[in-house]
């Protein structure tokens, strides 16, 4: 085999790990449509594990990296692990630099005169700003290493004091004179971990996201809030021109760290035969630093855990990719399949119905009138189905009907991309031009916020910006309108295979796509897994395959910072697959459906969590909230109700039912 | 009570809906005293989510009733220890 191999390769090119606050893990999907068992017994998930571990805490989601092995032509020879080579030594190198990147103040509105943190370090470019950085350097883990490698830096070091605008919310501190800078101090944050590194039984690298962990450095504290809701609102204190305190301050809170990450992940192998192989380039011997090679090393994101992780967003990360390299399509050229390309886009729609209000149907705007089962918008009913797959011309105004509904990106193009260039860190511009000036088309699908954000609260702030819905790629637009045309065949319901199932030479790509299949590709405000710095090619060598000269965290640094504020931020028709918006109690016998917010319950300090104000909430919150999960017969198949998947919520930590004091009284 | 009775009956107008009727405060003598409306309040806020909000309530038999209402849709719902909380009725049906 040996002499065959002309190149390995990472998979998948960019993995997915979630943060949790339990010791314990589970590895995350490796091939479409799979949602994995969290492990253990008598849970909720899809083979009986549990989400928790026996202490209630959540569990972190792992991404597994393989190495494969290809010829000269492409072709996959082998996976490559301890079966079949000498050793393997995973080299990664992640980052948290959300502190010292750019404020985040909306895709279109970025300035890069505007910084994080920004009277530290002022004047250099992110990756200089040493002191706001959490780096833990270059670490590996190599063949015969059986304990994890716990991957820690250090942020906000060397600081002794500083000051803050005085508008910003502070913890137990109310300056006299908010109009006046406030002194605060600094006390560095030391061994932040931002996940770590184990091995399976063949030597495949287990990446384990940190345990979401966030904290403010500063005496006094800044509490996680949005201020320019409580001064000078709509946009907070001098005409809304400091990221810290106007309407966009909860992305850019000063002295706060989390600890998500991004970053590089490299192998050398060396072969049975004892040659040495590598996916950096210049590499010779087993323990050879080189140089990256962006086609062939991979690509590590960590981000909060997906609470309802059997929903697919309407457009993913997946779909993105799919965007910017249209030439990595695999169906490209393809006869459209209704169920391999439409009917996954109407079953995301529907499940939306049972975590998100106006979805579900109902709030006022759509009461009876949405997803919800014997709803109008109920996409998998009988009859609709039956119009749905049939080519003829008798089922085509109904085909027409889904396709006039569906929303096209501004621009001549539809492409997002178009109205947001030249990208970061170059100020966009590209919005201003005429041909993306356009009435927001409310009534169209899908009806979940955009890019460009809320319209109501850029209307509050005067700003016309394009894309404030959501709108799916071309390339879904262009299956639809094939299929509204009868130009399609209607294939079979797909059923997920296993990656161990899958051909060899079809398991890279069942990598590749199941890492970013389950996750969020807009609105992109900035994203909740990966920013909306996906969509632009020039941050990326080829598909799944981040470039060459992307520092490690620089990516991920767009987030908001810390995550939890925007987390609770986004809890109306954002990424409710992610984060629910509400979840359903059903009763089965009467077929009837009552809903809750999914957050809810008591704080630390036995107040309510907050559906107006519960930025700093979500800290506390985030490890305790719900799955949202099918609900089972006896027989263990999913309940449907007029077809529709029943879901409800399962596994929320009971404590946070419970106000503090009652739980002391208890005990 | 009364004026909190005609509240109830309104909303439930509003909401078209026939939801069930309290017991009567004053026929229990276990009733549960000592119980606000702030109380309650908090209480549902934290049970069922912060945008939901206090129409109506009544304490009668150890059980404290309230009729709540979010985006429209109103709940019938009851508790005995404010912590936990069953949905009588609702409008969704």
């Amino acid at each position: 085999m040996a002499e065959d191999i002309k190149s390995i390769r990472i998979h998948p090119g960019i993995g997915m790990a979630r943060l949790g606050n339990s010791d314990e893990f589970f590895i995350g999907p490796e091939a479409p449509g799979i949602v994995v068992d969290p492990g253990g017994k008598n849970g909720p998930g899809p083979n009986g594990g549990s989400y928790r571990d026996s202490k209630m805490q959540l569990k972190r989601q792992a991404q597994r990296f393989r190495v494969y092995a290809y010829d000269a032509n492409g072709k996959v020879l082998a996976e490559l692990n301890s079966d079949n080579v000498q050793s393997m030594r995973w080299r990664v190198h992640v980052r948290n630099m959300k502190a010292a990147n750019y404020a985040f103040q909306g895709a279109y509105l970025f300035d890069p005169d505007k910084l994080r943190n920004p009277g530290i370090q002022p004047g250099l470019k992110p990756i200089e700003r040493t002191q706001l950085i959490i780096d833990p350097g270059v670490q590996t883990i190599a063949s015969g290493q059986t304990t994890p490698v716990v991957m820690q830096g250090d942020v906000f070091t060397g600081i002794d004091k500083g000051t803050l605008p005085g508008q910003l919310r502070f913890e137990g501190f109310t300056p006299k004179d908010p109009s006046k800078p406030v002194e605060v101090t600094y006390k560095p944050a030391k061994g932040i971990e931002l996940g770590q590194l184990h091995l399976d039984s063949k030597d495949r690298l287990l990446f384990v996201a940190a345990p979401g962990k966030s904290e403010c450095v500063t005496t006094p504290k800044v509490a996680l809030s949005n201020p320019s809701e409580t001064v000078n609102p709509p946009n907070g204190p001098n005409n809304g021109e400091d990221p810290l305190t106007n309407q966009f301050a909860y992305f850019n809170v000063p002295g706060w760290w989390d600890d998500t990450c991004g970053g590089e992940i490299d192998v050398t192998v060396t072969l049975k035969d004892g040659t040495v192989l590598s996916t950096r380039d210049n590499v010779k011997t087993a323990t050879d630093e080189g140089t990256r090679n962006p086609h062939a090393g991979a690509w590590i994101v960590t981000a909060p855990p997906k609470y309802a992780p059997h929903m697919y967003h309407v457009v993913s990360i997946l779909d993105r990719v799919y965007e910017a390299f249209p030439e990595s399509y695999p169906n490209a050229g393809k006869t459209t399949n209704f169920y391999r390309d439409i009917y996954p886009l109407f079953v995301s729609a529907v499940n939306y119905g049972w975590v998100s209000a106006q979805a579900a149907g109902v709030t006022s705007e759509t009461k009876d009138a949405a997803h919800g089962p014997r709803q109008p918008g109920n996409l998998l009913s009988k009859e609709y189905m039956a119009a749905f797959t049939d080519p003829s011309e008798n089922s085509e105004p109904a085909r027409e009907m889904v396709y006039n509904l569906m929303r096209h990106a501004d621009g001549p193009n539809g492409r997002l991309v178009d109205s947001l260039m030249p990208p970061p860190p170059a100020r966009p511009t590209s919005f201003k031009n005429p041909e993306f000036k356009r009435e927001v088309e409310d009534f169209k699908m899908p009806k979940l916020w955009g890019t460009g954000g809320k319209p109501e609260q850029n209307k509050e702030l005067g700003n016309d910006l394009p894309d404030q819905f959501l709108s799916l790629t071309n390339l879904q637009l262009q299956h639809i309108k094939e299929w509204s045309e009868g130009n399609f065949e209607v294939g079979v319901p797909l059923k997920p295979v296993p990656l161990e199932q899958l051909p060899l030479g079809e398991q890279p790509r069942a990598l590749d796509e199941s890492a970013l299949e389950p996750t969020i590709g807009g609105g992109f405000h900035p994203g909740i897994e990966f920013p909306y710095l996906i969509i632009y090619r020039e941050f990326f060598a080829e598909a799944f395959r981040v470039n060459k000269g992307i520092e490690p965290g620089s990516l991920s640094a767009y987030m908001s910072s810390p995550w939890q504020g925007d987390f609770w931020s986004c809890n109306t028709a954002w990424w409710p697959t992610q984060r629910p918006d509400i979840v359903f109690e059903y009763d089965k016998t009467k077929q009837t459906r009552t809903y809750k917010e999914w957050f809810r319950g008591y704080d630390e300090k036995g107040e309510p969590l907050s559906s107006t104000d519960g930025y700093d909430q979500m800290l506390y919150a985030w490890p305790k909230l719900g799955m949202v999960l099918p609900v089972k017969n006896a027989d263990g198949s999913d309940v449907k109700d007029d077809d529709e998947t029943v879901y409800a919520e399962f596994e929320r930590d009971p404590a946070l039912s419970r106000p503090p004091a009652t739980k002391q009284s208890k005990q | 009570m009364d004026i909190m009775r005609r509240h109830f009956v309104k909303g439930c107008a509003a909401a078209s809906v026939a939801l069930p009727a309290f017991p009567a405060f004053a026929a229990s003598p276990t009733a549960v005293v000592g119980k606000t409306a702030p109380d309650i309040e908090k209480s549902i806020k934290a049970s069922f989510g912060g945008g939901f909000s206090l129409k109506a309530h009544a304490q009668a038999g150890g059980q404290t009733y309230a009729n709540i209402e979010h985006a429209g849709n109103w709940y019938a719902v009851a508790s005995e220890n404010l912590l936990d909380w069953t949905i009588v009725q609702s409008s969704l049906g």
